[in-house]
């Protein structure tokens, strides 16, 4: 998460942050604490599944070929 | 389809279901296309032949031997089957050009260049010079490019498939250079038009070939899908992290650009951009993005798995395709090509890979993923409605899925295991689903080429250009060469690592 963080900071910075055409429209609100949730049970989720499929596809999908 | 994607106050009876789809849109036209052909080719199973005047290119030095029709008892039709094939497409897709109200004339005209084009630079590819692929020779103790008995002093080695290169070179000059004629047309352009309905046809040969090792191909099955839900799950939420936090883009653009830089491109923008409530131009902005950003990774990574393998195995190259590369068009094309490049440099290192199974596992992969799309949606569409929008009132349909489904996909499975069935009953029918195949897949190979040719002539680079883009562009270029190119790779290699791709018979 360090090196997202890190890379996202490093090029937000290079890049102009003047509002583009991108923000028209709706205003900008920061990360609102349900999306933070939202964002960290999917990557939470994500590694908990990993090992499940690891595991299921190893025993029960091994290469037969 | 659909009137709209949440109904306020959840009746039901705000929302039609508009059942002229059927007939009004590529996804079911491409579906019905595909089966078309598909049925016409069971011909061997009836003793009879109805489409095996169109043709085939094979890899030639002598210009006569260029093309041959796809059944031997049509070879007295000789080059008259690039006119044959021409005018059984021309009026098969007039047919659904016009259903789906398209300018007719202009369809035609279009499609009639980009046939020609398509074949001619198809057989360009074909060239010995281009597509012969170094073989080992017991005689001369080392691997020469051979055509028939012919050897040649040096080839590319490209295969034929090296013919998608140049027809997505070709067609990325036409519409960057000469801007006035390619925009005559795009009305004929449609690669998500010919790629669906390639795949549809695909189903054909995958199913043919899962017969001959059916665990096998669970085996490729399964694991595409363990891939795409762990893609899904990492992607979108460090684009969406990423673009928020750091980039300051408010929802109604996180979301959408998160799902298309994510996964699933174009179709998983436009229903995210839905699902989430975006203005309408705002998913069709990033499309074009994406689009482009799409070929550019066409033009890449398929020669970087070149250069991976044998690192990495070809079916983890495959997958990797199917992950990384977004829109239908430009994954299955990026499938074909890491197919030909690694079968050819495995070629070289004395391993005949039998065909097909790396694109099978660019495919598979990005058919779930498309899959995933109206489940996706939906389960944003809920979580936006319930959690982050807070309205309350507002009903998410479960049916919206459905509608979100990609139809082309029943398509693909119907030929799948129509064929399964048949080659798995017994070697008679094997033989005869054989015949069939050799019958549709040149066709299938063709609509790809199609697909190649009209992805360059659709893709117009002045998008990276466009006034105030600059921070999308700038998100997706941190976000694919970041991570997303990367943790799929690892996804890829974690699922397929162990999977080898099966030796050629004989």
């Amino acid at each position: 998460m360090f090196w997202f963080n890190f890379l996202g900071f490093l090029v937000s910075k290079l890049v102009n942050a003047a509002e583009t055409k991108a923000e028209e429209g709706e205003a900008y609100h920061p990360l609102l604490p349900i999306e933070k949730k939202f964002i960290a049970y999917s990557l939470i989720l994500a590694v908990i599944l990993l090992v499940i499929l690891i595991y299921v596809s190893y025993t029960y999908f091994g290469v037969a070929h | 389809m659909i009137s709209i994607f949440i109904s306020p106050g959840g009746t039901m009876s705000q929302q039609k279901i508009d059942w002229s789809a059927m007939w009004k849109k590529e996804d079911w036209w491409a579906l019905w296309l595909g089966l078309l052909i598909f049925f016409l080719g069971l011909g061997p199973f009836a003793n009879i032949s109805l489409i095996g005047w169109n043709w085939h290119g094979n890899v030639w030095i002598d210009i006569t031997k260029a093309i041959s029709p796809n059944n031997k008892m049509y070879e007295w039709v000789g080059w008259g089957s690039l006119v044959l094939q021409y005018i059984f497409l021309l009026v098969l897709l007039c047919i659904g050009a016009y259903a789906m109200k398209y300018n007719l004339k202009k369809f035609a005209a279009g499609f009639t260049f980009i046939y020609w084009a398509t074949a001619i630079i198809w057989i360009i590819g074909c060239w010995g010079y281009s597509a012969a692929v170094p073989t080992w020779d017991p005689k001369l103790g080392r691997a020469v490019p051979k055509v028939g008995n012919v050897v040649l002093p040096f080839s590319l080695g490209l295969t034929p498939e090296g013919g998608f290169v140049y027809l997505l070179i070709v067609g990325l000059i036409i519409r960057n250079a000469f801007r006035g004629f390619a925009e005559k047309l795009l009305d004929a352009a449609r690669p998500e038009w010919y790629i669906k309905t390639a795949i549809v046809l695909l189903g054909t040969t995958i199913g043919v070939k899962a017969a001959g090792a059916l665990g096998y191909a669970m085996v490729v099955l399964f694991r595409g899908l363990c891939a795409i839900v762990e893609a899904y799950l990492i992607y979108w939420p460090l684009v969406y992290f990423i673009s928020r936090k750091y980039f300051k883009m408010t929802k109604e653009w996180a979301a959408p650009l998160a799902s298309g830089i994510s996964v699933c491109g174009v179709s998983a923008a436009i229903a995210t951009g839905a699902a989430v409530k975006s203005r309408p131009f705002i998913p069709i902005t990033l499309s074009s993005i994406i689009v482009a950003f799409a070929v550019v990774e066409l033009l890449i990574l398929p020669w970087l798995s070149w250069a991976l393998y044998p690192t990495f195995s070809g079916m983890v190259m495959g997958a990797w395709m199917g992950l990384a590369v977004k829109t239908d068009g430009a994954a299955a094309a990026s499938g074909a090509l890491v197919d030909a490049l690694i079968r050819a440099k495995a070629a070289g290192m004395g391993l005949n890979l039998e065909s097909g199974w790396m694109l099978t596992a660019a495919i598979t992969t990005k058919i779930f993923i498309d899959i995933f799309i109206g489940v996706w949606a939906f389960v944003l569409a809920v979580i936006w409605v319930t959690w982050i929008e807070r309205k309350p009132g507002e009903k998410v349909r479960k049916l919206e899925i459905w509608f979100r489904f990609p139809k082309f996909i029943i398509g693909y499975f119907i030929t799948f295991l129509v064929m399964l069935a048949i080659a798995a009953s017994s070697s008679a029918a094997a033989k005869l689903a054989n015949a069939a195949m050799g019958e549709i897949d040149p066709i299938r190979v063709f609509f790809f080429a199609m697909t190649f040719f009209s992805i360059g002539l659709v893709t117009d680079f002045r998008v990276f250009r466009k006034e105030g883009l600059g921070k999308v562009i700038v998100v997706y270029l941190i976000c694919l060469f970041g991570f997303i190119l990367w943790i799929g790779l690892f996804i890829s290699w974690i699922f397929f690592h162990n999977v080898p791709v099966p030796l050629a018979k004989g």
